[in-house]
């Protein structure tokens, strides 16, 4: 009688550590997938933090950043005459960018919608650097496109407010 | 006798229920995700920056110097005019607003709801922009200058 009686309980225990390992099992499932399930949208953030990163450090390199020629005090600063230049080299250097297009387009002083050639230029608002494939996934960023200019045979720097446009 | 032991079994499981659910609650705070984005807020700084190096049409002297933004806020805080006699307060309050009216599109069709342009002295507002409407998903930064001059701009989705 003792026996079965202290059977009884081991068994009863027995029965209990199962229920409690078999409900912690399905609570660590359930976190997992909780926690996995935010994931693919932390890639996605990440990814797009990448990109603009890329556009930043794009707008500021040599072929595209003023350098010292405005002072150097200026930050994200493009220099339209550069540019200029890209776009009359733009089959040199149509395999140099690892992006699919690079647009840069004057948000103001508010220009026409004139494409910047030779001989349009400055009274133009948008330079094609580079274009070619699909640039579906644009990515922008804000910058100072800042160039030399001519007034009462004087030159001046003049910084207009424009934005760079990265298609990927 | 069996009943006290069911009863002891249906305590102890009760009791590791509720462990399990305050310890799932206590990590699905701990694991929530911030409504905080560093790329977007890049943006926003990105716009002052620029801004603040845009040449105005405020004269220093007869040499074509013309005052940049930054220059021109500094000078409409002592309120000092521009050689044309105009008030740099006239010419920065005038410029700013054109460039956001340009810059940020608001309405409820785009991607921006409203924004928020703040320009303050020693805690005193000298400038302000509202557009739109506010919302609880925004982008935004702050500038702090010399003499007191800072910038709060934050644009709401």
């Amino acid at each position: 009688m003792v026996n079965k009686k202290a059977q009884m309980k081991i068994q009863q225990m027995a029965f209990m550590l199962m229920a409690i390992t078999l409900f912690f099992v399905m609570v660590g499932l359930f976190m997992l997938s909780t926690t996995f399930s935010g994931l693919k949208n932390k890639a996605a953030d990440l990814e797009e933090q990448n990109v603009l990163l890329m556009v930043s450090k794009l707008a500021s390199s040599p072929e595209f950043s003023c350098g010292q020629a405005f002072g150097g005090q200026i930050v994200n600063c493009v220099d339209a005459d550069k540019l200029m230049g890209l776009i009359k080299n733009k089959e040199t250097y149509s395999s140099f960018w690892e992006v699919n297009s690079i647009q840069i387009r004057t948000i103001y002083p508010e220009t026409s919608e004139v494409e910047c050639t030779a001989q349009s230029y400055p009274e133009c608002g948008i330079f094609n650097i580079h274009s070619g494939g699909n640039s579906a996934g644009d990515k922008s960023i804000f910058v100072s496109l800042c160039r030399k200019d001519l007034e009462a045979g004087k030159i001046y720097n003049k910084c207009e407010l424009a934005k760079i446009f990265i298609g990927f | 006798m069996k009943r006290k032991a069911q009863s002891e079994m249906v305590g102890f499981g009760l009791i590791i229920i509720m462990v399990a659910v305050l310890l799932l609650i206590f990590l699905s705070i701990s694991l929530k995700k911030t409504n905080e984005d560093i790329t977007e807020n890049y943006e926003v700084e990105a716009f002052i920056q620029s801004i603040l190096s845009y040449t105005t049409d405020c004269e220093i002297d007869y040499g074509m110097n013309y005052h940049n933004l930054r220059r021109l806020i500094f000078d409409c805080a002592q309120n000092k005019p521009c050689l044309d006699e105009r008030p740099s307060c006239e010419v920065l309050n005038q410029t700013l607003g054109e460039m956001l009216e340009s810059s940020w599109k608001v309405g409820n069709d785009t991607q921006n709801k409203g924004y928020l342009f703040n320009l303050t002295i020693e805690g005193e507002e000298l400038i302000g922009f509202e557009k739109g409407n506010k919302t609880n998903v925004n982008k935004g930064t702050s500038q702090v200058f010399d003499q007191g001059v800072d910038i709060i701009f934050v644009v709401y989705n």
